[in-house]
């Protein structure tokens, strides 16, 4: 569809159940994307660094990030605040995925550059719903930087 | 002990004749009645020192108090100040203490024993009295005066200890009123720590909530998906009962959610500010009609609003506490066969007082109080909700300042009332 299938999405996440859960709805989304799967912080900047087991081959540079805020090692407002101070890092779309909705979280993460805030509901159609709408809109929706010519 | 240095009032001559009996007699009432008037002691004293001299032809009069060490100091003194000076030091001699021991003056003078004589000489004194302040509760001090030429006559010694006795009870109250005002500001300064403790345990158990719900949330999360992925991809392989069994567990998970959405609600309440605005009763109600509008066609509940009002404040605040009232109408309407709601308000002064009104099973008087605790549900009917309503209820209203009460008798229905602002600067008291 679109060439999409080429792109990646980088999924930082600490419990295994949420990252089932969100790779289930990314596949339902029907968008051929290759999900990377990190549990914390240290090996999410090591992807995008490409260093550690991501140096060879080179890990591809993903087009969205979906990131959660509590993380081990490294979290993700430390994660988010890297990504964003990077040249070369900060144009990819960060979308925050958390269980948290409170106010410093939230305005937290977007006064340090988050491109968008999802809070994980309980109900899973729910669930579904909001992972398929922020790749969908990511995916096709935006147009990403670069690619206008 | 040592003589305090004097600040004494001039030494000015002070007549020797006696004075004319009935101007004395009017002066010394006058004087005692001023004694009562509420002044500061300093002033009292003042005026006593100044009337003295000419109302009992006194060369010198000093107020000795108790210092903190078991000695005397002049508080205040008018006369010769050498013979003040004398009049204090004498008090090493005896006669101050006991004046106070005894309660009683003690009148030295040309008849008395030799050494008290012999010392009044040297102050150029001929007789000397020492009369106890006398409070109701313990002596406050003596009231030393010295005369020379005339003794002091029973009249003058009666009339010196009804001034002396009026001068400690004024001492005394005013020990007592500063003392009071002391233990004031001391309760009151408890009661402000007290206070802050409260608000910061207040605080903190608010956020502790807050954190725990939100750490429930996580598991819940996955259980509810994993159960979901279970019924999607291997529903077909369950039979009946395996399939039941799931479904309950998702009805769990669902009133999981909505106590931990209910606990994070009220841990919220307070901590968020919202701007004020002039809500109106009425739309609130016909909001909640169509937000609930199934749930109230099943039971055929009637929903009106009878006298509609302004409230000020935020909007959620307001539909925070409507929507909880309402629901715990609804939930608790039981059998009624007409079942109805009304909602009015009424302005009174700054405030509005509101009310929710059904005719559902009522509330026994004895759980009037226990409603509003967290988690508190009546039992006697299968009620949806999770009993944090009327909690979050009362405590937005208590919030803005307001006060929510429940009027109710079982079988009769139930009423509650709340009293809100009803415009900016409305803040109850």
């Amino acid at each position: 569809v679109n060439g999409t299938d080429a792109v990646t999405i980088l999924l930082v996440e600490d419990n295994a159940d949420h990252a089932t859960l969100t790779r289930r709805a990314l596949r339902n989304g029907r968008l051929l994307n290759e999900v990377v799967w990190v549990k914390d912080g240290a090996e999410a900047l090591d992807f995008l660094y490409r260093r550690g087991r991501f140096a060879e081959p080179p890990a591809p540079r993903p087009g969205l990030i979906l990131l959660d805020l509590r993380l081990p090692k490294i979290d993700g407002h430390a994660v988010l605040r890297q990504i964003k101070a990077d040249e070369s890092l900060r144009t990819i779309p960060v979308v925050m995925l958390t269980t948290s909705a409170q106010p410093e979280d939230v305005n937290g993460s977007y006064g340090a550059g988050a491109n968008s805030y999802i809070t994980k509901p309980v109900s899973f159609p729910d669930f579904i719903e909001k992972i398929s709408a922020v790749q969908l809109y990511w995916m096709l929706t935006n147009v990403p930087p670069g690619s206008a010519s | 002990m040592k003589a305090n240095s004097l600040d004494c009032h001039a030494g000015e001559p002070v007549p020797r004749e006696a004075p004319e009996v009935t101007g004395a007699t009017a002066r010394l009432s006058r004087l005692l009645r001023v004694l009562t008037e509420p002044a500061s002691p300093d002033r009292l004293l003042d005026r006593a020192m100044a009337e003295l001299p000419a109302l009992f032809a006194v060369d010198v009069a000093v107020v000795l108090v108790p210092t903190g060490q078991d000695g005397l100091s002049a508080r205040a003194a008018v006369g010769l100040p050498g013979a003040a000076a004398g009049l204090l030091s004498l008090a090493d001699a005896g006669e101050a203490a006991a004046a106070i021991d005894r309660r009683a003056a003690v009148v030295v003078d040309a008849a008395g024993p030799d050494p008290a004589k012999e010392r009044l000489r040297e102050l150029g004194l001929d007789a000397a009295a020492w009369l106890p302040l006398n409070g109701s509760q313990a002596v406050r001090g003596v009231l030393a005066v010295g005369r020379r030429l005339a003794p002091f006559t029973e009249a003058d010694v009666e009339h010196l200890t009804a001034v002396a006795d009026r001068i400690g009870l004024a001492l005394e109250q005013a020990q007592q009123e500063a003392e009071l005002a002391q233990a004031l500001q001391g309760a009151a300064a408890e009661r402000a720590r007290a206070e802050e403790q409260l608000r910061t345990k207040t605080a903190e158990l608010d956020r502790f909530v807050y954190s725990i719900s939100h750490d429930l949330k996580a598991p819940l999360i996955s259980i509810e998906g994993l159960a979901q992925i279970i019924v999607a991809d291997y529903g077909a392989r369950l039979d009946d009962e395996g399939r039941d069994l799931l479904e309950r567990v998702q009805v769990n998970v669902t009133r999981m959610e909505r106590l931990i959405r209910d606990l994070l609600e009220l841990s919220r309440v307070g901590r968020e500010a919202h701007a004020s605005e002039a809500v109106d009763l009425a739309e609130m109600v016909d909001e909640f009609v169509a937000e609930t509008g199934a749930a109230l066609r099943a039971r055929a509940i009637q929903v009106a609003c009878r006298e509609t009002g302004s409230l000020w404040g935020a909007r959620t605040h307001v539909k925070q506490v409507l929507w909880h009232l309402l629901r715990n109408a609804v939930a608790y309407m039981g059998d009624q066969p007409a079942p109805a709601i009304e909602v009015g308000a009424r302005p009174s002064g700054a405030l509005v007082e509101c009310y929710v009104r059904d005719n559902g099973i009522g509330i026994d008087p004895r759980s009037h109080d226990k409603i509003f605790e967290v988690f508190h549900r009546l039992h006697e009917v299968e009620a949806e909700g999770n009993g944090i309503g009327l909690t979050i209820a009362r405590k937005v209203v208590e919030r803005v300042g307001g006060h929510l009460r429940v009027e109710s008798a079982k079988g009769a229905g139930t009423t509650f009332r709340f009293t809100w602002p009803a415009g900016p600067g409305g803040r109850l008291p």
